[in-house]
């Protein structure tokens, strides 16, 4: 039986009176990719940050690897945040520090490792993502889109986390580079048994790579589950998204 | 205790041991390792987690080993072999570092420094033509940013520049009226007041507290928009950023600027006042009879023509170096603190300049 990584249980989020989530429930379960799938304005980079801690949800809670976020002492956030990484949509790279000092910073923050170790252990991760050794001198101004992302894909891995965020990682980046970055993530998921919740509005990595997902519309989840049960779904929000002509056509699926 | 050595007849036996994670790799590469005579079997079955960094841990010891002798490793699992396999050609590779001598670096900040005089050269020509523009085709002009200009750096800088120039009307007072009280000529700290104030103090130091206030913040509003491409933005539409962002400053500080040295000069004299009354007893009363008779409207004068000047460098500096902000936060710190400094300088610099002037001209 798989352990169960991260329950959501009823979240309400209000901002002022304007309501986000009206009772949002879900479990992930471990070493699963997890996909958060909804239209623009629904909430899901709202819901990610309550996950990751970055915003209180009015109401519910929220526990992660079996402990409620909100519930922590803060040895056992510190505990928490080392397992976990985050790759933000726009990289959020620190901007005054080179790639490799980026990389490198949560190792050296929390570890006592020496420096060679170190610096093994970055060429490693930027090899990893597909970066070449001399973008780890760069700084973030100087790389593309897509460099950025993999570089704050490498810094969110360099402590070998359980737990990998990700917000809409494959956006902004070509077609051939985000194929290639589904590899990478489903590679790493079956050699570091990782677990894997991302925000995610490309349909060749909802119907290549997501094991289980939910839909959000209307402030409620509008179907859950694996591909097959989500489309078995007659929520509006589904069938415009899953069942228009270019879909169909695309993927063969006949719903 | 992470690597466990059992010498075997034929071979060497090592068993790695416990949790082979970043935590543990400091102790696991400090184990003492035999000198490799025979060959060495390496047995992994007793690690109990591992991560990278244990894997590179792990590379370390092996590329060591395989220096001197055959080694066999055995009972490792499906995943361990997949992060080995995954990273093992990929940890020496070297992050080339950029390294910088002194001689380097001067040369680097002399061109540095010729580069910025030519930027600004060329940003004041450009400022030049787009004003230009503007008197061709007056409907350019941008009344509704230039009033919100007026209101952010003028109106809303009242209160500081009155307290400053209060404080600094106070000081003249108390320092001279003490060497005046010794020659029992009290009366003169009106004169000296009145003219040091309204000639000088007042366009200074109005302009230095606005040189700080606002020439940060011009560079940090457009610096900021610079990061955020909205300056891009203006011209793919073909809108020139100097109508839009850069004139619109000069023109509402080169407005609130004489106004604001204007409330300056009254409130210094009020200071003054203040001070000559509490230090050697000068009536309010006499205090205003003798500013009439011997406070000339030139004095006043030949100090609010400098606040143009003034005005115009603070909001050209101001707005020059938020474009010189390059995508990345550090540089809009930078800008803005250059900015503060290159406004006050100039500042003081025009002031001397004018100084001079005056002097030579008799005034």
């Amino acid at each position: 039986m798989k352990q169960r990584v991260i329950e959501v249980k009823n979240i309400v989020t209000k901002f002022g009176e304007k309501v986000i989530h009206d009772g949002i429930s879900f479990e992930v379960y471990e070493e699963e990719i997890f996909g958060i799938l909804g239209g623009s304005g629904s909430g899901k980079s709202v819901l990610l940050k309550e996950i990751i801690k970055l915003l209180k949800p009015t109401s519910g809670t929220i526990i992660v690897f079996g402990k409620d976020i909100w519930k922590l002492s803060p040895k056992e956030e510190i505990e928490l945040k080392k397992n976990w990484g985050v790759l933000f949509q726009f990289g959020a790279l620190f901007s005054s520090l080179t790639i490799a000092e980026n990389i490198a910073m949560p190792l050296v923050e929390y570890t006592n490792l020496p420096k060679d170790i170190v610096d093994s252990l970055v060429a490693a991760k930027i090899a990893m993502v597909g970066l070449k050794p001399e973008v780890g001198a760069m700084y973030p101004s100087e790389l593309s889109g897509g460099m950025i992302k993999r570089a704050s894909l490498a810094r969110a891995l360099i402590l070998d986390p359980k737990l990998l965020f990700l917000d809409e990682p494959t956006s902004g980046l070509d077609p051939v580079g985000a194929r290639a970055f589904d590899d990478l993530i489903v590679h790493l998921r079956d050699i570091l048994g990782i677990t894997v919740v991302m925000i995610t509005h490309d349909l060749d990595s909802i119907f290549t790579i997501l094991d289980k997902m939910i839909v959000i519309a209307d402030k409620k989840i509008a179907a859950k589950g694996t591909l097959e049960e989500v489309l078995k779904s007659t929520h509006p929000f589904v069938e415009q998204f899953f069942k228009n002509d270019y879909v169909k056509k695309r993927y063969n699926i006949n719903v | 205790m992470y690597i466990e050595v059992i010498d075997k007849k034929d071979y060497i036996l090592l068993k790695a041991l416990g949790n082979w994670d970043k935590y543990s790799v400091k102790k696991i590469l400090s184990t003492p390792l035999p000198k490799p005579t025979k060959k060495v079997v390496f047995d992994l079955s007793g690690i109990k987690s591992f991560d990278t960094a244990g894997v590179v841990a792990f590379i370390k010891i092996y590329n060591y080993l395989k220096k001197y002798t055959q080694v066999e490793v055995i009972n490792y699992t499906k995943k361990q072999k997949e992060l080995y396999e995954l990273i093992k050609d990929n940890i020496n590779y070297k992050i080339p570092t950029q390294k910088s001598n002194i001689f380097e670096d001067i040369g680097k900040a002399t061109l540095e420094f010729l580069f910025d005089i030519k930027f600004f050269l060329t940003f004041i020509g450009q400022l030049f033509i787009s004003f230009l523009s503007i008197f061709k085709n007056p409907k350019n002009i941008r009344y509704k940013e230039i009033a919100y200009h007026i209101y952010q750096s003028g109106t809303t800088a009242l209160i500081i520049v009155g307290v400053t120039a209060f404080l600094v009307g106070i000081v003249i007072a108390y320092q001279t009226g003490v060497q005046l009280n010794k020659f029992g000529a009290s009366i003169f700290i009106v004169d000296t007041v009145g003219i040091s104030i309204t000639r000088e103090l007042g366009p200074m130091i109005t302009a230095i507290v606005i040189a700080g206030r606002s020439a940060s913040s011009y560079t940090a509003e457009i610096g900021a928009m610079k990061l955020t491409q909205e300056i891009d933005a203006l011209k793919t539409f073909g809108f020139d950023p100097f109508i839009f962002l850069v004139i619109p400053r000069i023109i509402a500080l080169i407005i609130a600027l004489p106004l604001l040295i204007f409330f300056a000069d009254v409130v210094g004299i009020l200071g003054g006042a203040v001070a000559a009354k509490m230090q050697l007893g000068i009536s309010y009363e006499l205090f205003i009879n003798r500013i009439y008779e011997t406070l000339k409207v030139k004095h006043y004068i030949l100090g609010l023509i400098k606040a143009p000047f003034f005005a115009f460098f603070i909001a050209t500096i101001g707005s020059f170096r938020g474009f010189e902000v390059q995508n990345n936060t550090q540089s809009l710190g930078i800008k803005t603190t250059q900015a503060v400094v290159n406004a006050i300088f100039l500042v003081i610099a025009i002031d001397a300049l004018f100084s001079v002037i005056y002097t030579e001209l008799g005034l």
